[in-house]
């Protein structure tokens, strides 16, 4: 019971730490449309979550033993390769779903992706290669997030059930921008709930395939380097689907809001599904 | 492995906070004379990420006198001969190293696009550089591929003059080039830069150099890793090239 208590209380300073500055810097340089006016907050933002973990640690006097800063069991490497490949190939299929059920007008083939095969291939190639470079970032919310909210969850839960716990704070953790439209835009007729729901599904799904990263590695850095890949690829690779050749954009059946839910949600829920069974099969197992 | 890094932070934290303090100087000098000064009103765009390219070099060239460091601090024949003793020791050993270089090389790139936004925020005429901090990046790792097994084999002082070799075979290559070369693209310097941005701005051009940034980036990161194959494959041999 006592231990219970503990957890509980870790639990709660570290969220207080990890949403203080993400909430008085996101309202305070709010640009009202989902971003933010200072590119230095902006930039800050991804930090936080680590910073919040340090100091939770160093209060509770937790030490860094379990903080998973090690660089994995061995044979890790398929699963570093993994946290890369997956947030490239995501686009790939959600620009197929995208132009196969949702672009009303006009062929995948004349999508910017499929237009110029030197600049695709750029894309491709630079993505990862900038996600690498940028790590640090991913490491700042993956440290938090996966490093020490999601283990501690699991002390008082099963783990499925901390995935999406975690995935629920992590969501709402982006409430300030979520707000004004951050992501999903603006232009839908339950604005802004409808874009606090979607996140929150988007990031238990993604919880779901980072924690599992996470724990067969025993390591935050598969989870870091997939978070940032995944930012990267989303807004630079989907883009290139999303936008005709000319640089103008399709013509869609739905809103943009409904846009981005119906093409890189299915891959990202059924990844969630997936990886949510095998830590089940492996708890079952152990 | 997670030993060895504790082992690597845990002696040089303190060399880290203050290389980490020294190599910012140059980039914090900078980004606050571009984010204030009324002189600085010429320094927009393509130039502006030149001049933070600057600031960006020294704090990558600081930054990798600490990664070498790194290296000769552990140059004892005794530590060398315990770590091979140990299960997978000098994998581990060496690893962390590396580990450590890409760590700081990372956290170098994070700092520098921190201060970045933070001049950008007060002077929105400059450019956002993070393209070229990554570019940076994937140069610093290149240095420390062919760097690293060099200084594992022949020890910190003869792997720095080994290493001279090529880049004063660079440097001559350069000044051949200087002297007998096609020097037409360097005639005109005063509107050097303003051609370089021009033909930057030609999507067409773009998409070649980030073509190209793109397979090189690639190519290090295999290169890095089988550099790290080869220093592990080499450590032992450099222990007869130690000073101490």
């Amino acid at each position: 019971m006592q231990s219970k208590k503990k957890t509980l209380l870790r639990i709660a300073l570290y969220i207080v730490l990890a949403y203080l500055p993400m909430y008085v810097l996101g309202f305070a340089f709010s640009d009202k449309e989902g971003s933010l006016t200072s590119a230095l907050a902006g930039n800050s933002l991804m930090l936080f979550p680590a910073i919040a973990v340090i100091i939770t640690r160093l209060i509770t006097k937790e030490g860094f033993r379990d903080a998973l800063l090690g660089t994995g069991r061995r044979k890790s490497g398929k699963y570093y390769a993994a946290a890369v490949i997956f947030p490239v190939l995501l686009p790939l299929v959600s620009g197929l779903i995208l132009h196969l059920f949702i672009v009303k007008s006009g062929s995948i083939g004349d999508s910017a992706f499929c237009d110029n095969g030197m600049l695709t291939t750029a894309v491709l190639l630079t993505t990862p290669a900038t996600g690498l470079a940028m790590a640090a970032h991913g490491f700042g919310e993956e440290l938090g997030w996966r490093g020490y909210l999601t283990p501690k969850l699991e002390e008082l839960m099963p783990t499925p059930l901390a995935i999406v716990v975690t995935g629920m704070i992590w969501a709402l953790w982006h409430g300030p921008l979520l707000a004004y439209g951050y992501d999903f835009g603006r232009d839908y007729d339950f604005f802004p709930y409808g874009g606090f729901i979607a996140m929150i599904v988007m990031c238990i799904a993604l919880s779901a395939f980072l924690t599992w990263l996470t724990k067969r590695t025993d390591s935050v850095y598969p989870a870091a380097l997939c978070h940032i890949v995944y930012d990267m690829t989303c807004a630079g690779e989907f883009t290139m689907f999303a936008m005709k050749a000319d640089g103008t954009p399709f013509e869609y059946r739905v809103s943009e809001f409904w846009v981005l839910i119906l093409s890189i949600f299915p891959v990202l829920i059924v990844c969630g599904a997936v990886c949510i069974m095998l830590l089940r099969k492996k708890r079952i197992s152990d | 492995m997670a030993g060895f890094l504790y082992r690597e932070l845990r002696l040089s934290w303190y060399k880290i906070i203050l290389f980490m303090f020294g190599m910012m100087i140059y980039p914090v000098l900078i980004a606050l004379l571009m984010r204030n000064s009324p002189d600085m009103k010429d320094i927009s765009g393509g130039v502006s990420a030149l001049v933070s390219g600057v600031g960006a070099v020294m704090a990558f060239l600081i930054g990798g006198t600490f990664e070498v460091t790194m290296f000769k601090d552990d140059e004892r024949r005794k530590w060398t001969y315990y770590t091979a003793s140990t299960p997978d020791g000098i994998k581990r050993q060496i690893g962390a190293k590396y580990i450590v270089t890409l760590f700081f090389a990372m956290a170098t790139v994070t700092m520098l696009t921190l201060v970045n936004s933070f001049a950008y925020d007060g002077n929105h005429d400059i450019a956002i550089a993070t393209s070229l901090y990554m570019v940076l990046f994937y140069v610093q790792l290149f240095m420390r591929s062919l760097e690293y097994p060099l200084i594992v084999r022949f020890g910190g002082k003869m792997g720095n003059v080994v290493k001279m070799v090529p880049i004063a075979a660079v440097v001559l290559g350069g000044a051949v080039y200087l002297l007998f070369g096609d020097l037409s693209p360097f005639a005109d310097m005063s509107s050097f830069w303003d051609r370089l941005f021009e033909a930057l701005e030609d999507s067409e051009t773009a998409g070649k150099i980030a073509l190209g940034t793109g397979i090189a980036a690639l190519g290090i990161t295999v290169l890095y890793y089988l550099s790290y194959r080869l220093s592990v494959k080499w450590y032992l041999k450099g222990v007869d090239h130690y000073a101490k």
